[in-house]
């Protein structure tokens, strides 16, 4: 699964989302695209079940690019343990996701096959999206 | 260069609420400047404009904007805004230039042929995909022709090997590779 290397610092505040994705939210590499439409988190685990998916729909067949990197911590307090005595433990990475991001890309597969593809991929994920191709930009 | 027409007229409103009632009354804001005349604000109807668009691809193309109760200018699209969710267009830059001034312009370059060294198991690596090409911007071609039929395996096809009319100057160094084919092992 995707995880930073080395961190600056091991937890991070939790945040909030708003917004939308002014950056990354273009079509850069493939022909077809997995489009975000809400805020949202997305886990190492769900990004490494999405790509399963779709390789596995397209048998290896074309080229997939991951546009999102998990590299926002989130800590959980073990089990059983009483509320305060500081933060928890990291227990996994995240991508923070806003309207608009491109997720995934696919090229060398045709359009069928990768919106078939790419739906898969979205049904994995905690928010809505949608499936965008190169054809369809101004 | 591909040649499009598009018809738009002044725009007279300006500010965030102002443009969002006009994008939903079917228009879209736009500004045209360049050629050290004022810019001009301007707006054009959405639909034909996104029909007219969606052709151009963002390939090089000389517009030729008739604005109403002024004169048509020749432009290129400098610059297009896009709502990041939805891709509606949100905004256009459209830049004047002076047909009869040369100016750079990036083309790009289409593979075309099999190459001999392919036949006989080598590998086609396109190294570079576009080149930058000086010119009248009529005179600009959509697209240059690579033909990598005589290439073995080893050979490359060079920027100087390219073909160019003589009133055209091709800017990108003649010594870039264009296209390279590699041995089996290397690749």
């Amino acid at each position: 699964m995707l995880s930073p290397k080395k961190v600056l610092h091991r937890k991070v505040f939790k945040g909030r989302l708003t917004g939308v994705a002014f950056r990354g939210s273009s079509i850069s590499f493939g022909d077809f695209a997995l489009k975000a439409l809400d805020c949202g988190k997305m886990s190492a685990r769900q990004i490494e079940a999405a790509r399963i998916a779709v390789n596995r729909k397209i048998k290896r067949g074309g080229k997939v690019w991951i546009r999102v990197f998990p590299d926002k911590p989130i800590t959980k307090k073990a089990a059983e343990t009483r509320m305060g005595k500081g933060k928890g433990s990291p227990e996994y990475w995240v991508a923070q996701i806003h309207p608009g991001k491109i997720l995934f890309e696919i090229a060398g597969v045709d359009e069928e096959l990768a919106v078939r593809a790419l739906t898969l991929a979205g049904n994995k994920l905690p928010f809505a999206t949608k499936v965008v191709s190169r054809g369809d930009m101004i | 260069m591909l040649q499009q027409e598009m018809s738009a007229s002044v725009r007279t409103d300006f500010g965030k609420g102002a443009m969002r009632r006009l994008r939903m009354a079917g228009s879209t804001p736009a500004v045209i400047y360049g050629t050290g005349r004022e810019p001009v604000a301007l707006q054009l109807e959405t639909l034909p404009l996104v029909k007219q668009l969606l052709k151009i691809r963002r390939r090089n193309a000389v517009i030729t904007l008739n604005i109403e109760g002024d004169s048509s200018r020749h432009v290129l699209i400098k610059e297009l805004q896009t709502d990041p969710v939805r891709d509606t267009l949100i905004h256009a830059d459209f830049y004047e230039i002076p047909l009869d001034k040369p100016r750079q312009f990036t083309v790009d370059l289409v593979v075309t042929g099999a190459a001999k060294g392919v036949d006989v198991g080598g590998v086609l690596e396109v190294v570079s995909k576009k080149v930058v090409i000086e010119g009248n911007p009529l005179d600009i071609p959509d697209t240059m022709a690579v033909d990598v039929t005589d290439l073995a395996i080893g050979d490359d096809y060079l920027v100087s090997n390219l073909e160019i009319p003589a009133n055209l100057k091709m800017i990108t160094a003649g010594n870039a590779v264009c296209v390279t084919i590699m041995a089996p092992s290397a690749a």
